[in-house]
This record gives structure tokens, C-alpha cells and sequence, in this order.
């Protein structure tokens, strides 16, 4: 049996068509702002190797739970979180071993041989969803990239979405305004722009009408981004809209001891632009599937330790691990904590916003990868679920878990991805 | 406490050496196993369109290692857990392949004879039936890869951007740089832009001699087009067609009022940057390109290919002159181009990829065995000095593969040679304590492959690496495949930092899923254990010595006996196996496709002109560009 993609690629690019028919349309934040309820956000944070089990899975059930050790810094949380446990990424089958990365949103066996052109992950079904609100469909971060183009976790379409890894640029982008610095007034520059992609698509127009096949296909899709260009460079933010203080470009990026201040940028930029309603969609990924990411404020021997490599050998480096978890779980919490210290309507923020937290390997013991448990927070979504739980359940195939997050975002499908292992979404989350 | 993680590759590698009387691996496929796929399974399993069924390719190395939507359709080295091999037993009444008719028993056999020997492809350099003509690579569509943009950049307008370090990383086809058909995203387009309104922004300070004529004397509009016009066939590699011409003047027009001439200028040199003209590069016989254009984009192909950058405008008026119609004509150019300073560029970008060096300017290496030198000083230095060896090849009449792997590599640098001939040792205790080690001995390196920033590039932080050295020379300069890992491969051997790396190598002997692998790649490596990971040669790990002896495996013609480094890089420098991986190397690098399925009788000739040189890299590298099967 052959499955299919939900999201076969023609529909999304005839969603872009039908978006840059009014690329210039007053921005529809404003409207969201008038309407009766605030848009609704998803976030997904990644870190890899997993998590160190006894000092991360909470103990108790149900409402009766207890953050301990790892997770204590959600503590001020609690009410807002479900903690799952029992979910299991079958899809992945195990057949490369460091390889669960892009099955843990797209619940699509990788690489894909046929649907490699229609495989879609969650952030982005949800940001095709939301297709023309905003000036972004979503914004990408990343920290720490392992060498290698295709360890990501976000596809559209098929196509690994290449995350921004330089926050002050994400910053540029967001807020700030190249042309000033060179000394043009931004009308100039806003009308060159529009003269510019008005050239280029037009060029692009008359590729297409001489080509068929696959390159057809290609320069389609290159003009669907430059409508989606157009509609970022064009949108002006609300006015309402604050900025967090810029990346100061001098600290080095890439540097493992400056992440703490780099994962903190980005996470301000990530509350701002949600806040500003200039996306709905934001990943951030602290790094990629089997980082070898250091953390030298962590009091580990520089050199010695890598998270990939302590993930994997036995003894001393338990504490290790369980540290770093710690330490995510912090950031974590910064993070929901900026969500929530936004006012909106009646509640705040993070009451308008599902946040997923996870990793490609599970909730682990032995000092070895695992795809049973993996460790889901999801952090609020009350719209939708009922939050202040830990749940627990009997190897649940994930594809379900990703069902359940796209449906609680209102997109009307009962599966997401292959149907091999059962369809539908996850029993007991919005009960 | 030192713990050392190695990284072990359990790779389900070929484990059986094949009986003597059977065909070679290097000869199985081409004689045996791809007629009977062609007979059998590739009407309804080929990467063709609609051919594709169960999205199974057997027509291409890609495709049977991706296998299908049942997942990996063989396992190389063990035809047992082989789904393909499974299927054409008919033991299973679900999976029964082919459908209409079992296989001979013989032909059987033979598929199980191939997974065995890891499945191998067509051999480098392969001999195929037919004519060159009905053979040609099929084309493609490229984007410009990051160093071609850059390039581009500083030959069209003298300048470039430090944005060009935003632009999205190049997708990578085997060891090279290559943006082959994959749709852009927005991200990609913004990065893009922003690249080029700086490097517009900076032209403008050098407009009058860009614009190469002044607008007061020969009137605005008739100076704009003219700068249209030519900078418009540089960027676009071809003379541009009326239609476009008046469309960038309309784009300059719209602008001027408001912006003036500079800052229209602007717009136009930005619409040329962002233009899909300008990002994507066609082979010179895709449909897409009309036929008028194809000597011009025989010519980008060139320019691209030996310069990594654009054609300049002798080579277009050539292309005009339909001078690269002809063989002679095609030669000219070529050596000219090569010849020329920006020659380096195409030979450098090879160089760097092929050989992994493009990693040793940012290379981390743990601060206890590092000198704070190394990052700042030596790095560079030994970069410098490995692509100047490269690069020497091409000038010297004994510039060939041969002393390529067995040549002196420089060590002329004063700063180089106290790093390396005099062995300063600093694994000291907060790297206080700085002593010089006794003098490297005499003939204990050989050729690139020993010289101290590659070794360093295929090491751990702290450590060196058996496996990295030994895959390295296993994929790269043996070109042989080697499989991922299987289900449950462990990557990390964990050590309690006691055994010494042969120990380990011998301990993932003792595992089959291991072993089958490793007996391929760890002797190689540990060829390479008198190198450290900053490849310092050293005498002794900790306080034991170094057994510097092995046995290469394996190989089509370079297999026995060896000790130490030097001796290994002997046995591989006289290697045919070898040479054709070099060509095939740079085959991979001016097509920028990993795959090299068509065309195997045009590399054959190429291949005849390397091998009548005396296999000198210059005739192969001018050998290819010259190939009618790069274009046209």
C-alpha cells in the first residue's frame, strides 16, 4: 500500500497564488487585533539526544504530578503543561540509526523515495495554514549546526527549511532597516525593492511559459517565493509592535560558550514576532539531531564533552546530561515566561499559543538512542487542550501526537503523515 | 580524566572476498548484474518518470542504496536480510519479484553474488557500448554554488559583500558544491537581494567607469543602454534580447525621477543579481537553452567549471565567434582559461572540496593539545601550503597523480616547519609547559595524504581518528562506497579512555556487523597513528609505541602487505584504482552530480588523454573541460 501526502505540493502553491493576489493588502494583524479572538500561534523548540529519564519524567500521573530535577524550572508552569510519555516515533523503524530527525515532524520514514516532493512537516502544514496573515509564514531559527545540509526537521513541500543562524540578521529582518544604514531614506529603497521583484517576476513569468516538467515546477515555486518576499518586505509591522534590543553582531556566534546569549536573542526575537502577529509559526532549534553541541558554562571539561558523545558512554556522564536537560528546561521556561509577560485580550500570550518541546531520541536509561518515549511538553493550547497534566500511555505511535498539534491549530485533518501505524489524534488530551 | 569517544562505524560493508574464477566487482555490474536489472526489473523500477514503482530505482547506485517505500530494498554484504534478494526467491507470496516470472536459479545466484560484494555500480571510468553521442549525461539546471556567486560578484563589479556569508549553505553532490534543481525558498531570495543591494551600494562609488560612458556627452538613455547591454551579457553569460534590454531600461526609468541616476543605476544592477538568468546555470544542451545560446552556454559551462566564475569577454566572443564549435576552438579557450590567474580559483575549489581541507580554516581542535598558535597562525599556514602543493602539480612536468599522493609537500614556511619537523609537543597540564620533541625522521611523510592539515582535518578534537583517515582515502581516493550504518549501529565506541586505537580496531573485528566494514577502512587509518590529531608526527602514544604495520584489502590493484605511512601511500600512488578515482573525482566536480551515469564513453576518451599523459592532472582537468560530454 503506497500512502499519500495530506498537503500534495500543487495545493500549497495554489495557496500562494491565491496570497500574493493581494500582496499588498493592509496587514491583516490589524484585523486580528479588531476580530473578537487573538490569532492562535505554534512554536516548536528542539534540542537533541534526548533526555536523561530518572531525572526528567515526572513522577506521579494524571494532575497529580510532580517537576523534579530536570524539569523543575517549569514548576511556575505547571498548570499550562501536558507532559507525555509512552509515545514512540514507529514510523522511523530504526533503520538509520541517527537518522529520526526529519521523521519527527513530517512522521514520514526518511529519506522518503517517492513523497520526498509532498512531505510536509506540522510547523509548516500550520504555517500554510495561515498562508498571507502575516508578513513570515514562519520564522526558523538554529544555533549549532552539525556539519551536513540535511539533518533538519522542518520540511515543506519536501524541502528542508533552511533556519536563520544569525540573530542579528533575524533582527535586520524583523525590526530593523538595512537602508538606514547606508544612509537611504526607506522610501527610496521600498520602491526600488518593488521595482526589482517586479523584474525579476516578470522574467520568471516568461521562464515558465517556455518550460515544462521539472523545471517548470521550479521556477514556479521560485515565484511563489518571490511573492512571499514581497509580502515580508512590504507588510509594515503594527505600529503597536516592540522591538527586543539587537544582537550585538560582535559576540561570536558560533562560539559554544556565547549560545546562552545567542539562544536568548532569539528566543526575544521569537516572543516579539509572535507578540507583533508578524508570523504564527516559529521553530527553534538549539541544534540538529545528534548535536555535538558544548557546554562550557556548564562546568564541563571543554573538550571532553559533546552531548552526542556523553549521550552515548557509560557512567560519569549521567550528571552531565541530566545537567544540560536542566539547563533547556530553563530556557525553556524563559521562554513561556516571555510568552506569557505579553498582554493580549484577556490573557496573555502564551493563552493564544501551543508550544511543542522535543527531541528526536526518547526519554532514555541506558546510555544508548532510543525512539520509544519521546519526551513531549507541550505548553499551552488551552483553547484546545486540557493543560496541568502528565500522561502517560502504552506505545502510542507519534504520528498521533502530531495529529492532535495540528488539529488544536485548526486544520481539519485526522492524520498526519503515513498511516501505517493508525490515524486520528492522541486519546485523553483534550478530555 | 582523558576519554577518548572514537567513532565506530558499523557499516554492513562487503564481508566476503569473492572466489576466484567469478568476475571482479569492478566488471560484475556491468557484465552481469546491469543486463539482467535492464532484462528483469527496471521497466517498472527506474528513476525515469512513472517508472518508478514502489519509488524503487535499480537503474542508478542511488536508487538501490535509497530502496523503495518498503524501505531499504538490499542490504550490501548481506544478501540474507536482502528484501531484494528475499523478493526474487519467491519465498514470500506478499513480495514476489518479478511478477510474471520467477528468475533462473543462475540469475539468482548472481544478485545474491552482488549484494554480497556490497552492490557495487558501474566501475570509474566505466567502458559502455554504443556511440559517445547516444550516451551524453543527461542535463541539468544548477544554481550558482556560494564561491561562483562571490566570484561573480568581484568579476562583474569589482566588489563583493561580507553578506555573502548569509547566503544559504550549497547543497552537496558527493564531495562537492552543487545546487542542483531544488526549489528556492524565500529566505534564500532575501539573502540574495540583500547581497546584492550592498554590492550595488558600493558599485556606486566606481559608476563612471562601470557605466563606461557618460551620460552628459552621450545622453543618459543611450549610455544606459549601452551599460545594459554589455554588463547585461556578462551577468546573463549570453548577449541579452532586445525584450530584455528594454525591460531593465524600463526598470531604470521608473527609478530615475526619484532616486536619480545613481540610485536607478542601483535597481537595474539588482535586478540583473537577483535575476533567474543570473542565479541558474543550464548545461549547454538543455531544452531549455535555444539553440543560438548554446555556445554561449557551452561557454558559462567553461568559465564556470575552470574559473568558478563568469566567462569573460574573450571567452563570450568566442562563443559568439562560434570558435568553440570546434574541438581546437574548445582547446584554446580552455587552456586559456586555466592559464589564467583566476585558473586557481576552479583547481582550489576543487582541491578544498575533494580533499576536505575547505574545513581547516575554522578547525576546532581542544585547547589542551593545541597551541593557541594553531588557530591563529598555523591554520592558515597550513591551508596556504597544501593548495600551493596542489596548485605547483599544474605548473611541473611531473605534476601527476602519482606525486600527488608521493611528492614533498611544501614545509618551506619557517612557522610550518617549526610546527612540524621539530614536533612541539604541549600535552602538558594547562598547556603550560612548552618542549620540543626530537626531529620528525627523515621519509615519515609522503604526499598529501600525510601532510599535517589534512590529517589534522580527519581527526577528533583531541584525538586522532582511524576511522576518518581511513574512510576518507577509502571514498575519496579509492572511490568506494561505503553503506550507512545498519539498524542498530552504536556510532560511538565507548573506551574508559585505556585501550589504545589498535585495540579498539581489533575489538570491532570481533563484531561481524562491524568487521565487515572496518577490516576495509581501520588498517588505513592506523597507518596514519604516527600523526596526531594536529598531525604532529609522534614516536609513541602515551608511553606505548606505535605498530605501524597493515594490510590494504580489497582494492582493485593496490591490496598487500605495508608499514607505516609511507609505505601504504606507495602501494596507492602506482594504483590504477586510483587514477580513474581521481578522474572520476573531478568528473563529479564539473558536473556537480555524485552520480555519473551516462557518458562513461566520453570520460573513457577523457580518461585515454589522462592515462597517454602520464596521467598528468592538467591534461585531465583540460581533458574534461574539453569533453564534448560537459555541454554542446
Amino acid at each position: 500500500m503506497i500512502d499519500t501526502p495530506k498537503q500534495p505540493r500543487r495545493d500549497l502553491l495554489k495557496l500562494g497564488a491565491a496570497a500574493a493576489l493581494a500582496p499588498f493588502l493592509p496587514v491583516l494583524s490589524r484585523e486580528a487585533k479588531a476580530a473578537t479572538r487573538p490569532p492562535r500561534r505554534f512554536v516548536i523548540v528542539f534540542n537533541a539526544n534526548g533526555v536523561y529519564a530518572p531525572e526528567w519524567v515526572p513522577r506521579g500521573e494524571g494532575r497529580e504530578f510532580e517537576l523534579h530535577g530536570s524539569l523543575a524550572a517549569l514548576r511556575p508552569f505547571k498548570a499550562d503543561l501536558n507532559i507525555l510519555q509512552g509515545v514512540h516515533m514507529k514510523e522511523h523503524g530504526n533503520h538509520l540509526a541517527h537518522s529520526g530527525g526529519p521523521t519527527m515532524l513530517t512522521n514520514w520514514s526518511w529519506p522518503h523515495p517517492t513523497l520526498a516532493g509532498g512531505v510536509t512537516s506540522i510547523d509548516q502544514m500550520v504555517a500554510a495554514h495561515n498562508e498571507g496573515a502575516t508578513r513570515y509564514p514562519s520564522i526558523d531559527f538554529i544555533l549549532y549546526k552539525n556539519i551536513g545540509p540535511h539533518d533538519g526537521m522542518s520540511y515543506r513541500n519536501g524541502q528542508y527549511v533552511r533556519p536563520e543562524d544569525n540573530p542579528y540578521r533575524a533582527f535586520e529582518r524583523l525590526f530593523g532597516d538595512a537602508g538606514r544604514a547606508a544612509g537611504e531614506p526607506a522610501g527610496l529603497r521600498l520602491a526600488r525593492r518593488k521595482s526589482v521583484l517586479d523584474h525579476a517576476r516578470s522574467e520568471l513569468r516568461r521562464m515558465q511559459g517556455a518550460l515544462g516538467g521539472p523545471e517548470r515546477e521550479q521556477v514556479e515555486a521560485h515565484l511563489s517565493s518571490v511573492r512571499e518576499l514581497e509580502r515580508t518586505l512590504f507588510t509594515k509591522p503594527p505600529l503597536s509592535c516592540r522591538a527586543p534590543a539587537a544582537y550585538d553582531p560582535a559576540v561570536d556566534r558560533f562560539e559554544h560558550q556565547n549560545f546562552p546569549v545567542v539562544g536568548r536573542a532569539f528566543m526575544d526575537l521569537a516572543a516579539a514576532a509572535l507578540a507583533c502577529d508578524a508570523t504564527r509559526v516559529v521553530t527553534l532549534m538549539w541544534n540538529r539531531q545528534a548535536s555535538k553541541m558544548r557546554y562550557p558554562w556548564l562546568g564541563a571539561p571543554y573538550d571532553a564533552i559533546n552531548h552526542h558523545s556523553i549521550s552515548h558512554s557509560e557512567g560519569a556522564p549521567r550528571h552531565l546530561c541530566a545537567a544540560i536537560d536542566r539547563w533547556h528546561a530553563e530556557q525553556f521556561a524563559y521562554l513561556l515566561g516571555r510568552l506569557k509577560a505579553v498582554r493580549e485580550g484577556n490573557g496573555t500570550l502564551l493563552d493564544n499559543t501551543l508550544v511543542l518541546w522535543t527531541s528526536e531520541f526518547g526519554t532514555w536509561t541506558k546510555m544508548q538512542h532510543e525512539y520509544r518515549n519521546l519526551p513531549y511538553v507541550l505548553a499551552g493550547g488551552k483553547w484546545h487542550f486540557r493543560t496541568g497534566r502528565f500522561l502517560r500511555y502504552e506505545d502510542e505511535p507519534h504520528g498521533k501526537v502530531l495529529t492532535s498539534i495540528v488539529q488544536a491549530m485548526g486544520l481539519p485533518t485526522d492524520n498526519v503523515g503515513s498511516t501505517r501505524f493508525g490515524t486520528g489524534p492522541l486519546a485523553g488530551l483534550t478530555t | 580524566m582523558r576519554r577518548a569517544a572514537l567513532v565506530l562505524l558499523a557499516l554492513a560493508c562487503p564481508a566476503v572476498a569473492f572466489a576466484a574464477g567469478e568476475p571482479a566487482p569492478a566488471r560484475l555490474y556491468e557484465e552481469k548484474i546491469q543486463p539482467l536489472l535492464e532484462r528483469h526489473c527496471t521497466r517498472c523500477h527506474s528513476a525515469q518518470e512513472k517508472k518508478t514503482k514502489a519509488g524503487l530505482a535499480l537503474d542508478t547506485p542511488a536508487g538501490w542504496r535509497k530502496g523503495g517505500t518498503h524501505g531499504p530494498v538490499l542490504i550490501p554484504g548481506d544478501p540474507e536480510n536482502s528484501l531484494i534478494v528475499a523478493a526474487v526467491r519467491y519465498k514470500d507470496a506478499e513480495l514476489e519479484m518479478p511478477p510474471d516470472e520467477k528468475l533462473a536459479d543462475g540469475d539468482i545466484r548472481l544478485l545474491e553474488q552482488w549484494v554480497r560484494l556490497g552492490a557495487p555500480g558501474p566501475a570509474p571510468a566505466a567502458v559502455a557500448g554504443g556511440t559517445c553521442e547516444d550516451t551524453r549525461p543527461a542535463p541539468t539546471v544548477r544554481r550558482l554554488t556560494r564561491t561562483q556567486y562571490e566570484n561573480t560578484l568581484q568579476d562583474l563589479l569589482g566588489v563583493t559583500s561580507d553578506r555573502v556569508a548569509d547566503l544559504l549553505p550549497d547543497e552537496r553532490q558527493g564531495a562537492f558544491a552543487s545546487n542542483l534543481a531544488a526549489p528556492l525558498p524565500a529566505l534564500a531570495l532575501e539573502k540574495y537581494l540583500l547581497v546584492a543591494e550592498d554590492v550595488a551600494r558600493k558599485a556606486t562609488e566606481r559608476l563612471p567607469a562601470l557605466l563606461g560612458c557618460d551620460p552628459r556627452r552621450a545622453g543618459e538613455a543611450a549610455c544606459v543602454r549601452q551599460f545594459i547591454t554589455s554588463f547585461g551579457a556578462r551577468a546573463y553569460r549570453r548577449p541579452l534580447e532586445a525584450s530584455e534590454v528594454a525591460e531593465l531600461a524600463r526598470v531604470f526609468a521608473r527609478q530615475r525621477p526619484r532616486a536619480g541616476v545613481a540610485g536607478a543605476w542601483r535597481a537595474v544592477v539588482e535586478s540583473v543579481l537577483i535575476s533567474p538568468h543570473f542565479l541558474y546555470l543550464p548545461d549547454a544542451n538543455h531544452p531549455q537553452v535555444p539553440s543560438h545560446r548554446r555556445a554561449f552556454a557551452r561557454a558559462a559551462q567553461l568559465a564556470y567549471f575552470l574559473w568558478q566564475g563568469p566567462p569573460d569577454e574573450a571567452l563570450l566572443r568566442a562563443a559568439e565567434a562560434g570558435e568553440l564549435g570546434t574541438p581546437e576552438g574548445v582547446r584554446r579557450q580552455a587552456e586559456r582559461l586555466l592559464d589564467d590567474p583566476r585558473g586557481q580559483r576552479g583547481l582550489l575549489a576543487f582541491f578544498d572540496q575533494w580533499s576536505g581541507l575547505e574545513e581547516l580554516p575554522s578547525l576546532e581542535r581542544a585547547h589542551q593539545i593545541s597551541p593557541p598558535k594553531f588557530a591563529d597562525t598555523l591554520r592558515p599556514v597550513l591551508h596556504a601550503d597544501a593548495r600551493a602543493f596542489f596548485l605547483g602539480l599544474f605548473d611541473r612536468p611531473d605534476g601527476t597523480v602519482t606525486s600527488l599522493f608521493s611528492g614533498s609537500p611544501g614545509a618551506s614556511n619557517p612557522e610550518l616547519s617549526l610546527f612540524y619537523r621539530e614536533a612541539i609537543y604541549i600535552n602538558k597540564p594547562q598547556n603550560q609547559k612548552v618542549e620540543a620533541g626530537p626531529p620528525e625522521p627523515a621519509g615519515a611523510r609522503r604526499g598529501l595524504l600525510t601532510h599535517p592539515g589534512l590529517l589534522a582535518v580527519y581527526a577528533h578534537p583531541t584525538e586522532s581518528s582511524v576511522v576518518l583517515r581511513g574512510k576518507f582515502i577509502r571514498e575519496r581516493v579509492l572511490c568506494q562506497t561505503l553503506p550507512p550504518p545498519p539498524a542498530d549501529a552504536n556510532d560511538v565506541q565507548p573506551t574508559g579512555g585505556k585501550e589504545d586505537a589498535r585495540t579498539l580496531a581489533q575489538q570491532r573485528l570481533t563484531e561481524p556487523r562491524c568487521a565487515s566494514c572496518h577490516r576495509m577502512i581501520d588498517p588505513l587509518g592506523l597507518a596514519f597513528e604516527s600523526f596526531d590529531a594536529l598531525g604532529r608526527f609522534r614516536r609513541t602514544i602515551g608511553d606505548r609505541p606505535i605498530d605501524p604495520r597493515g594490510e590494504v584489502v580489497q582494492t582493485q590493484d593496490a591490496d598487500g602487505a605495508f608499514t607505516g605511512a609511507a609505505d601504504l601511500v606507495g602501494r596507492l600512488s602506482g594504483s590504477e584504482q586510483v587514477r580513474a578515482c581521481m578522474a572520476t573525482q573531478w568528473w563529479q566536480f564539473a558536473l556537480g552530480r555524485e552520480e555519473l551515469p551516462e557518458g562513461a564513453c566520453w570520460r573513457r576518451a577523457a580518461y585515454e588523454r589522462f592515462a597517454g599523459s602520464g596521467f598528468k592532472l592538467r591534461e585531465l582537468v583540460l581533458a574534461i573541460a574539453e569533453s564534448p560530454a560537459l555541454g554542446l
